[in-house]
């Protein structure tokens, strides 16, 4: 990204720092990001369980009131299988609300994992994979007579569905932290101070509900194919 | 620059690595806690009911057992009243019995007094006569008027002293 004259807006957003291995292509700036992100979340799970008691005081009362929170609107969706998933939703959710916060740090380089196509992708995609393995556990090969309803024909959109269910998954999250980073830097450069502390608040709110969208959609998928089985 | 690469993977790996820590520092002993809370409060309810339960059937008893005390002290005092009376009536009746004895003995001593007092009387009164009749003779009455003489004496005598 840049200019030709010397007031174009530089934005480090989208441009990644690229590494080869193995033959294979490495944006090491997100793969940075992810893990300050993932040393993050699991610093607040340290300080949210270090002095863990009956009566809960500080970040265990946050911590509780999330899980809490989180099991409330996903629990009735999954029933038997609320046990299996919930570590891995909570996850999502947690990993999701800091990822898409740490963009909006004003600190030069660092950026959120999420507005990156890959990191969305791959969360997607592993949401993908765990609703196909759950379906096929609770409803055997039952779950593949189900692309086939309520006629043969019906196959080709309910294939469809199973693969436009990733793309919406990651390109709304992937597309609204991006956009909103774009954003952030357009407005510092534009009219620093007030507007990108007005955007900063509203992309908090931003993060927040897509972190829950991204969340409540796996769900909801998850849901959708256990109840398939069990009509 | 949207490009797909070999970052998806990783971060499909660091996103497994990061579910398997928290799951196990986190998510499980946070809900561990929570649930050790659950069942505490859930236990402290359900004692709390036993406790006031306990205490209402306590109280229950109490209450007849006072009330049980008041009927049974009610029953001595009648009983006690009763007693009384009874004892008071048989000590009235043998008093009266007594009386009556007594009253009958009185009556029985006084005829037999007077029955005395009659008997004496009727000799003196023969004694008298006799005496009389010595009088009589000595004046020389023929035996007609003797007998009306002493008889005479002795009805004057028997109505003037015994009162028959």
């Amino acid at each position: 990204m840049g200019g030709s004259t010397s007031s174009a807006i530089e934005i480090d957003a989208g441009h990644h720092w690229v590494v080869g291995f193995l033959g294979m292509q490495f944006n090491m700036d997100t793969l940075i990001m992810t893990w300050i992100t993932m040393a993050i979340v699991i610093f607040l799970a340290w300080l949210t369980t270090r002095k863990r008691s009956l009566v809960p005081h500080g970040w265990q009362n946050i911590m509780e009131m999330m899980l809490d929170w989180l099991q409330g609107q996903m629990k009735p969706t999954l029933g038997r299988y609320w046990p299996v998933v919930s570590g891995l939703l909570f996850t999502y959710f947690i990993f999701l609300l800091v990822a898409n916060m740490l963009g909006l740090l004003p600190i030069h380089h660092i950026m959120s994992p999420t507005s990156d196509l890959n990191t969305t992708a791959g969360l997607a995609i592993f949401s993908t994979i765990l609703v196909w393995a759950i379906g096929i556990h609770a409803n055997g090969m039952g779950f593949f007579k189900e692309f086939f309803k309520p006629y043969a024909p019906f196959v080709i959109v309910n294939l469809l569905e199973q693969v436009t269910r990733p793309l919406t998954l990651a390109f709304r999250l992937f597309g609204n932290i991006l956009a909103g980073e774009i954003m952030l830097a357009v407005l510092n450069h534009l009219a620093p101070v007030l507007a990108p502390s007005v955007w900063i608040a509203f992309s908090i709110l931003i993060g927040l509900i897509q972190a829950f969208v991204f969340t409540i959609l796996v769900t909801s998928y998850l849901g959708l194919t256990i109840d398939s089985g069990e009509e | 620059m949207i490009t797909i690469n070999g970052t998806m993977w990783v971060q499909i790996l660091n996103f497994l690595i990061l579910v398997a820590v928290l799951a196990k520092f986190c998510y499980k002993p946070i809900l561990n806690v929570m649930k050790a809370r659950q069942e505490r409060i859930a236990n402290d309810l359900e004692n709390a009911a036993k406790a006031k339960e306990a205490a209402e059937a306590s109280r229950k008893e109490y209450e007849a057992q006072l009330a049980n005390a008041r009927r049974e002290a009610q029953t001595i005092i009648d009983k006690a009243v009763k007693q009384a009376d009874a004892n008071t009536q048989a000590q009235l009746s043998e008093l009266r019995t007594q009386l009556a004895r007594e009253k009958e003995q009185a009556r029985l001593d006084i005829l037999q007094e007077r029955e005395k007092a009659m008997r004496e009387l009727r000799q003196d009164m023969v004694s008298l006569s006799i005496a009389m009749a010595g009088k009589v003779v000595a004046r020389d009455m023929n035996t007609e008027e003797n007998t009306k003489l002493v008889n005479q004496a002795i009805e004057q005598l028997d109505t003037k002293i015994v009162g028959l």
